[in-house]
């Protein structure tokens, strides 16, 4: 064995050239490897973080829904609205009893259109550029006030104070206040109020409410900053979570006649005429009907048992898995039509950001494997062509196959051992270089999610680092086989035949 | 009983769609300790028969006897093996391993089998070889900083290092001017004298056929000639000794 590592490592200093292209190879391959699947191992880390520790929590509990729901409202049913928790007294109930839980909040999700009072002056001081850009959408947290917060500590004040339980109110972080002061041309500070108009699926809900606090994060400030924070009540009716909202629904036979009426000009037929001729309607039911406010009022009265969301912080955030398939036990078990789910689950399409762009990276990393699987195979062929004299002599002299397979496997292998060290060495010298440059992410979302925070940092890990190097040995053993297959077919012979 | 028995033997190659017959019925035998030449023109089947004997070539027809034993039907490994423990070659190109130096070339052989030598003996042995091919100064140099002569002596040192019984010698003075040709025939028939070792080479060189005991002619791959030079008749063949006096 000593003499084939032995030819094997004079072989690979003779063939200097050679060496160095397929040497090469490897250790762009595995820089390529390690600083891609660090970055993306940081990112994951990162984006983690940002999330558990600003939105999601370590688990989020959500109501019925054949796919999963982000805490953003991503997902849900094809009607498009966000499910409530059922029983939800008895999920708090038994969340309140287990010692693993470090703390926990549920809340309510709405989107709105944030704008001022005097929303009729908006065509005057919008500019055009900014009316292009769309109104200040922003997705509504309706939460528990400081039990939210206090889960939360990455939320801090700028101005004012946190929502108190009861209190209407609404927060805003710094950036969405900048939007507003600059889409309105006015200054505006805590006490002001603003208009949330909140869309649903069936209505539209208008709330005002008074500024509380403005907000920045200390994780990751570029992180969305188009979410405001509302008392719960407000986020409630914002998002259609009043009492009676179904009722509200239900339409008479005759009503559901008229609404299927296909040409509108026929409700104002002539015959239409006649029926109003032979009706008992007058001003005066008319009149008493709209005085009943009733139905109206129920509308804006808010579902106060409706949650969207329960958000969970482990004492161990490592068991969450455990945990979250304990949860999913227990609601089949008492037969409650809610899911626990992951950060990732909770975050949406940010939580699949970094899987995404790692199915790309490995689908280009199996390409540029394929790629250097031929070239090192080819340099490889040409060496053994050129070394046929060489085999078929040892051949002749008593080497069995397996000596000259293993002459060729030693050669690859010292060579991935060799340049593997070499691109490992220097992936750590980028890697070092990259950190020591901070290279900022901006205002980038993107760059934030790939970079896992606002700043590039780069973290090669052990998994990583024995990936990378597992893969470029995979890739040497597989580009050695076809030309060693070719160097067993040389006959002892060739010794004879060629100079 | 002769150590190499050849019977019949027919090698065919395909040239294009064509079969080429380079040996065709080739019947002879070798004694042990035999100094041979298997002589004759290019293209006469030297090297086809050279092959055939040294295992690295099957006969068409025919069978090729080492010791006794027949060799069709061994499989490669088995090729292998007898071949490393019985045979040594001598190449006409050399065909010494080119990263290696003087002493690792010749140890190479001695490293692909299993060896009855200690590390010392092995020591040892490999010196004497080098001293008895008169390289003991350039023990640690490589094969491109020899001359074409001390290279064949490398080569030699090495067909000679796993003591076989058999060294098949494929015109080993081709590449080599005729007063180095000559020196290295010399040391082959010193040791072929000292160690008991046969010796066979092909070439077409009648100076070199004349140093020989027994000398095999070849001519479009049949025999010509059979005969050995002290007159006594050769393995398997009629004393015609009066025709070569």
């Amino acid at each position: 064995m000593l003499v084939i590592l032995r030819i094997a490592f004079r072989n690979i200093w003779e063939h200097r050239a050679k060496s160095l292209i397929i040497g090469s190879f490897i250790a762009l391959g595995v820089i390529i490897l390690l600083i891609g699947n660090s970055l993306l191992d940081s990112s994951k880390i990162g984006v983690q973080k940002a999330f558990i520790e600003n939105f999601t929590g370590d688990v989020m509990i959500y109501g019925p829904s054949a796919s999963a729901v982000s805490v953003f409202g991503e997902g849900g049913d094809q009607t498009g609205e966000i499910p409530v928790i059922p029983d939800y007294e008895k999920i708090q109930t038994h969340l309140a009893s287990l010692s693993n839980i470090k703390a926990f909040s549920s809340m309510s999700v709405a989107y709105g259109l944030l704008t001022l009072d005097a929303a009729e002056e908006i065509q005057d001081v919008v500019s055009s550029e900014e009316q292009q850009n769309g109104p200040p959408i922003t997705i509504v947290f309706g939460v528990e006030g400081d039990r939210y917060f206090s889960m939360f500590p990455s939320i801090q004040l700028e101005e004012g104070a946190f929502l108190k339980p009861g209190e209407p109110g609404i927060m805003v972080s710094r950036g969405q206040i900048e939007k507003l002061q600059k889409r309105f041309k006015k200054e505006l500070h805590v006490g002001d109020k603003v208009l949330v108009t909140g869309f649903g699926t069936q209505n539209f809900k208008i709330r005002e409410l008074p500024i509380r606090g403005i907000y920045k994060r200390s994780i990751s400030s570029s992180l969305p900053d188009f979410l405001s924070f509302t008392d719960i009540d407000s986020a409630r009716v914002l998002g259609g979570l009043t009492v009676g909202a179904n009722e509200a629904t239900q339409i008479s036979e005759g009503q559901k006649q008229l609404l299927k009426v296909d040409n509108t000009d026929d409700l104002f037929s002539e015959d239409m005429v006649d029926t109003v001729q032979t009706t008992t309607v007058n001003l005066d039911t008319i009149a008493a009907s709209l005085s009943n406010s009733t139905e109206r009022e129920r509308l804006n009265q808010a579902d106060t048992g409706a949650w969207h969301f329960i958000l969970i912080r482990l004492n161990n955030p490592t068991l969450a898995p455990f945990f979250i398939r304990d949860m999913n036990n227990w609601f089949q078990k008492e037969s409650i039509d809610a899911h626990a789910t992951n950060w990732q689950g909770a975050a949406g399409t940010y939580g699949k950001f970094s899987d995404i762009v790692r199915i790309v990276f490995i689908i280009a990393i199996l390409l540029v494997s394929v790629v250097a699987v031929i070239i090192m195979m080819n340099t490889l062929v040409i060496s053994v062509i050129e070394r046929t004299s060489e085999i078929g002599t040892m051949r002749a002299l008593g080497a069995q196959r397996k000596t000259i397979r293993q002459l060729f496997l030693a050669e690859t292998l010292s060579l991935t051992v060799v340049f593997g060290f070499i691109g490992a060495i220097l992936s750590l010298i980028i890697v070092a270089i990259l950190n020591a440059l901070h290279i900022s992410a901006g205002n980038n979302g993107l760059l934030v999610l790939l970079f896992g925070g606002d700043v590039l940092y780069v973290s090669p890990g052990p998994i990583s680092f024995i990936s990378s190097v597992l893969l470029v040995f995979i890739v040497g053993y597989l580009a050695h086989l076809y030309p060693v297959s070719l160097a067993l077919k040389i006959s002892p012979v060739k010794a004879i035949q060629t100079d | 009983m002769a150590i190499i028995e050849l019977k019949d033997v027919k090698k065919t190659y395909p040239l294009g769609k064509v079969q080429v017959e380079a040996v065709k019925g080739v019947s002879f035998c070798i004694e042990r300790g035999d100094f041979i030449s298997i002589a004759g023109p290019s293209g006469s089947g030297k090297t086809t028969i050279l092959n055939m004997i040294g295992l690295i070539d099957t006969p068409t027809s025919g069978e090729v006897y080492i010791e006794g034993q027949p060799i069709s039907g061994l499989n490669d490994r088995q090729l292998t093996t007898l071949r490393h423990d019985t045979i040594g070659f001598i190449f006409q190109s050399f065909n010494l391993i080119p990263v290696l130096n003087v002493y690792e070339n010749i140890e190479f052989p001695l490293l692909l089998g299993k060896s009855p030598m200690s590390k010392q003996e092995r020591d040892d042995w490999i010196k004497y070889l080098i001293s008895e091919v008169g390289l003991s100064d350039w023990i640690r140099h490589k094969p491109n900083e020899l001359s074409g002569g001390q290279r064949q002596r490398v080569a030699i040192a090495r067909a000679l290092v796993t003591k076989p019984k058999i060294v098949l010698a494929d015109e080993p003075t081709a590449n080599l001017d005729s007063t180095t040709g000559e020196q290295i025939i010399e040391l082959m028939k010193k040791i072929n004298r000292e160690m008991d070792t046969t010796f066979i080479f092909s070439t077409h060189d009648i100076k070199i056929v004349d140093i020989a005991d027994h000398v095999i002619r070849l001519k479009d791959g049949l025999v010509t000639e059979n005969y050995r030079k002290d007159k006594t008749p050769a393995c398997g063949e009629p004393a015609t000794a009066e025709a070569r006096s």
